[in-house]
């Protein structure tokens, strides 16, 4: 009699181990696919933290130092061309208008071929606060004339900076 | 090591040996007498049986069958035909084998010996447990089976007697060719000795004459009959064949000659060769149920062993995916609280900011200068106009030159055009030749600009040898 109880607890404990197989392999199933899913969104979040690295090394600083109110931006652009009409003999073509997020003036400047140091100096102005936007710029024998756009970076209103 | 029991049923009696097999020796460990009616008994929670009965009538007959007919059921049902035909009215289990040195034409000649099924059942009831049956037969067989195991020759005689019971078998070719039991019911001594000799020579003169193409070689005594010197003595005079004692005590260990004598059918009990078992048809079910079971049990033990392999190979899998999803789950958690998430608000306007720095520093007069520095190196424009609106940017250059000779103009020209070639990158230049070869004066203006727009000069790169 203990016999066929062996043999049916055998056959018993097979069917089981074959609903475990199967169990194992849809399970795994689901756990590949759940992981899968889980590496892309390791991968996304790789890439978030990269540009997040690169947006709090480099952007946010750059915004913070650029940003100002809009009318210390005027003043900065008032400031600027008060300091340097007479070096580059700036003419303000249009006065301060507002951009997109910026203050705007336009300037006409003309300048000595003969005075190298200023040329270059003129060429390669860049501020850290400012954008210069070169328009025009003609060189013949003697001089070096052309419109510049200076653009101020400021806060808008709706936005509170971090 | 196995261990079984030998039951020789007599009438009420039953000789139990128990015996264990080692090595193809077999010891006699005990050896008990008890009544019929103790014997389930005794043999509850015991395994192993071999058992012989004592029965006085048996079916020993040689029938004649077609030899077309191959068929073991037809064959059977012929036999049953032809022993009712003979008169055996009763019930019988049988077993039958071809006789080969008989084939008789056309016909072969089966021997068929069988027992008397209601008189066999009868003593075979006391044993309860019909499964754990091994082997079941009559005496006279396990005569047949002590003897063939202990004497190697071709044809002999082998004769055991015990009580006043006599039974004489002949072998041939190891088949059982000739049987006769008989009682003999005398008191006096000298008179059932004499008896008995005559019983003996007139049966061996019988088998010698009905066989006469068999030549027998030998007469084999067991039982009381081995240890009367006068017997052995008479029975050699007079059958003029060599006359010997079975002595199985090479492989049977445990029991004294004497004892050995008196328990030869018991002992012969299992070494029956299965042509001279006699299975009712329901220990034969049970055997095939033990053999089907048998089956089942080594199936399922390969069907268990087999799915709990696969299923610890799928476990293993499962685990190592498990592991894997493991540290997926807590490397995404980690991610998850390390990584700040801007707001899309706070991401718009630093794109925003971007779009505005990549705006103003997208176009410089310098980054074009630098461009077309490998022609102001081989000659300095005579003049320059860059400007810039929205997305568009153009850079004109005037490039003018005289020369005394044409070799020089050409040589130049050849230089400048390489030099424009270089150029490349991601601008897109062309030019307008105003060259007059006349008064050897080279005039180029030069256009780069980041997009292309439709003019009429010439594209660059052009090609000059």
């Amino acid at each position: 009699m203990r016999l066929p109880l062996i043999i049916a607890l055998n056959f018993v404990l097979s069917a089981l181990m074959i609903s475990y197989i199967e169990w194992f392999k849809q399970d795994e199933a689901n756990l590949k696919a759940l992981n899968s899913t889980y590496i892309k969104d390791i991968e996304k979040l790789e890439k978030i933290s990269h540009i997040n690295q690169w947006l709090e090394s480099r952007v946010i600083p750059n915004i913070k130092e650029r940003l100002c109110e809009a009318e210390e931006a005027d003043k900065n652009l008032i400031e600027f061309y008060d300091l340097n009409k007479e070096a580059y003999n700036l003419y303000i073509n249009k006065y301060i208008y507002e951009g997109n997020d910026t203050k705007n003036m336009e300037l006409s400047y003309d300048i000595s071929t003969h005075d190298k140091t200023k040329l270059i100096e003129f060429l390669m102005l860049r501020q850290e606060t400012r954008f210069f936007q070169f328009k025009e710029l003609c060189i013949d024998n003697n001089r070096v004339v052309g419109v510049v756009e200076v653009a101020q970076p400021c806060k808008k209103a709706s936005y509170v900076s971090q | 090591m196995n261990r079984f029991y030998s039951l020789c049923i007599q009438n009420n009696d039953v000789c139990i040996l128990t015996v264990e097999s080692r090595n193809n020796i077999f010891f006699v460990e005990a050896q008990q007498y008890i009544q019929l009616s103790e014997l389930s008994h005794f043999l509850k929670n015991k395994t192993s049986y071999y058992v012989t009965f004592a029965q006085e009538e048996a079916v020993d007959e040689k029938i004649l069958i077609e030899s077309v007919i191959k068929n073991d059921h037809v064959i059977r049902r012929i036999i049953l035909g032809k022993l009712f035909e003979s008169c055996v009215a009763k019930k019988v289990l049988f077993n039958y084998c071809s006789i080969s040195e008989l084939k008789n034409g056309s016909k072969i000649t089966y021997q068929v010996d069988g027992v008397y099924e209601d008189e066999y059942l009868h003593s075979l009831k006391k044993i309860g447990n019909w499964s754990e049956i091994k082997s079941v037969t009559i005496n006279k067989f396990a005569l047949f089976g002590i003897s063939c195991e202990c004497i190697k020759e071709n044809s002999y005689f082998s004769i055991h007697t015990f009580g006043n019971k006599i039974i004489i078998i002949v072998i041939h070719d190891n088949t059982l060719i000739f049987s006769r039991e008989h009682t003999i019911d005398i008191d006096n001594n000298e008179e059932r000795k004499k008896i008995l000799i005559e019983e003996i020579t007139q049966t061996i003169a019988y088998v010698q004459q009905h066989f006469r193409e068999i030549k027998f070689s030998l007469i084999a005594l067991s039982g009381s009959l081995s240890v009367d010197d006068d017997i052995f003595e008479h029975i050699y005079i007079l059958s003029g064949l060599g006359v010997c004692v079975l002595y199985p005590n090479t492989f049977i260990r445990g029991l004294k000659n004497e004892e050995l004598h008196s328990h030869i059918i018991s002992l012969g009990s299992w070494f029956v060769p299965k042509k001279y078992q006699f299975y009712p048809t329901s220990i034969l079910g049970l055997n095939q149920y033990r053999f089907a079971i048998k089956i089942l049990l080594g199936f399922s033990t390969a069907a268990i062993l087999l799915t709990s392999f696969f299923a610890y190979k799928q476990y293993d899998s499962y685990a190592k995916a498990l592991q894997n999803h493991e540290i997926a789950k807590s490397r995404l958690a980690q991610l998850a609280q390390d990584t700040k998430i801007y707001s899309n608000e706070e991401l718009l306007h630093y794109i925003h900011h971007i779009q505005i720095v990549q705006k103003y520093i997208q176009y410089h007069p310098v980054d074009s200068l630098i461009a077309i520095k490998p022609l102001v190196e081989l000659q300095k424009p005579q003049n320059i106009s860059w400007e810039h609106f929205d997305e568009f940017m153009r850079l004109n250059a005037v490039f003018k030159r005289s020369f005394n000779t044409l070799e020089a103009l050409y040589q130049f020209e050849k230089l400048f055009f390489h030099s424009l070639q270089t150029l490349g990158g991601t601008l897109y230049a062309t030019y307008q030749n105003k060259t007059n070869y006349a008064t050897l004066d080279f005039e180029i203006t030069l256009t780069i600009q980041n997009m292309k727009q439709p003019t009429n000069s010439k594209e660059l790169p052009r090609k000059r040898r």
